[in-house]
């Protein structure tokens, strides 16, 4: 028996889940030696490892074979895609809710280029239709159109040569990736009610802080900054994610959380406190303290996720 | 729904005699006349997935080169299975032939 050939088949077969390898590894492996005698295979042909590595893929984007650490990585991950979606969610309302202030209330302030309207609209609108479908259960649906948001973006950079549009980017394909790999048809389903909840209440807010931008004698909301919200919606979901009993914490959330707060806080940072272009700006002291308290905060999150992932139970896999 | 080509010839391959993995890939490329020729990867998706869902289950284990090999049997369910999926495309082989024939009845007439 070829013992080089068993090992290569055995490292080749570690891209699989822990579990599925515990249940079929051994025959597998058999299997494999069993087709390469007499045909003096030293390695395993490519054919075989792209089936190996299509496999594993399939078993992890469906979650299935998970140890419990499995799963809570797993459940992380799909937080951080449904949470990711939020903000773009998040953030296409800001950006249509102003920009129907613009076109009722003031007309004539910059005046826009309507082709220009119906792209940035319809971009914008896409990324509303990818949260909604992920919180209905739609994955495929939220996919498909996750992937025509990037190249509707890819596409409008090309065929216009301004690649201002890229800037993008940078936001989508975070969100589009982790669409894509890990909000799985048969993982944990959001609760509908709760997501689609938080995401009408933050409408509403931006409807009034457009409103009020549109006609300024309305409301005060106008004056503040949409990340204010943002942050505002943050801190309620650490504080709620900290506060809820132990039994019923969840190390997902914890850390899809964590992570959320600290890419948006630091990404904040980076654009206000750094000054790529050598103009300085006043940042008040407040946004400070906020920015740091927020993070500090995350850090708890992260800490507390981390925690209570290693008290999970390990397959001997992951022990080895 | 109707099932994919290679699921219902691993399910084919085990009618009559249980098989081990080699044996199965062996037999589905026979079946098929060479035309499914399948990975040993996506044979153990799919063995996974049918002994899930109760089509396919372990029959023994053999000794074989000093390891253990398994030997997969298919279950009555599996056997409705593929009795179900046989008259679908028996079915739509059937309705494809119909139509086939009038299309070739008008050809006839028109000439």
């Amino acid at each position: 028996m070829n013992t080089d050939l068993e090992h290569r088949y055995r490292r080749l077969l570690r891209l699989l889940p822990a579990g599925y390898r515990q249940a079929w590894e051994e025959d597998m492996v058999t299997t494999f030696l069993h087709s390469a005698e007499g045909r003096g295979v030293n390695r395993p042909p490519l054919g075989e490892r792209l089936s190996v590595i299509a496999l594993a893929v399939r078993l992890r984007l469906a979650g299935q074979y998970e140890s419990p650490r499995g799963k809570a990585w797993h459940h992380a991950a799909y937080a951080l895609a449904l949470m990711l979606l939020l903000h773009q969610a998040f953030m296409a309302t800001a950006s249509l809710t102003q920009l129907a202030a613009r076109v009722l209330w003031r007309p004539m302030e910059r005046p826009l280029n309507e082709a220009d309207v119906w792209l940035f609209a319809l971009y914008w609108l896409l990324w509303i239709v990818a949260y909604g479908a992920l919180v209905l259960g739609w994955i495929m649906a939220a996919r498909t159109v996750a992937v025509f948001i990037l190249a509707l973006i890819v596409g409008v950079t090309v065929i216009s040569g301004d690649f201002t549009a890229t800037v993008l980017l940078a936001v989508a394909w975070p969100a589009v990736c982790a669409l894509l790999l890990f909000a799985v048809p048969d993982g944990s389903r959001p609760r509908r009610g709760v997501w689609l909840s938080v995401y009408l209440a933050s409408s509403l807010v931006l409807a009034a802080h457009a409103i009020g931008y549109g006609r300024r004698d309305w409301s005060w909301l106008w004056a503040i900054d949409v990340a204010v919200f943002w942050r505002l919606a943050l801190l309620v979901g650490m504080v709620v994610a900290l506060a809820v009993p132990a039994v019923r914490r969840s190390p997902g959330w914890l850390l899809a959380i964590a992570v959320v707060d600290a890419t948006f806080i630091v990404g904040s940072m980076l654009s206000r406190y750094v000054s790529f272009s050598g103009v300085a700006f006043a940042v008040p002291p407040v946004s400070v303290v906020v920015d740091l308290f927020l993070l500090g905060l995350g850090v708890a999150c992260a800490v507390v996720g981390m925690v209570m992932l290693r008290r999970l139970p390990r397959t001997e896999f992951e022990a080895a | 729904m109707s099932m994919s080509e290679p699921t219902f010839f691993v399910l084919t391959a085990l009618i009559g005699e249980p098989r081990h993995g080699y044996g199965i890939v062996g037999e589905v490329d026979q079946l098929s006349g060479g035309r499914v020729q399948l990975k040993i990867g996506s044979l153990y998706g799919i063995l996974d997935r049918l002994v899930s869902e109760g089509l396919v289950e372990l029959d023994r284990e053999e000794a074989y080169h000093g390891r253990l090999r398994r030997y997969y049997r298919i279950t009555n369910a599996g056997l409705e299975a593929v009795r179900a999926e046989a008259a679908h495309q028996a079915a739509n082989a059937r309705a494809a032939a119909r139509r086939l024939r009038s299309i070739n009845l008008q050809l006839g007439e028109a000439s």
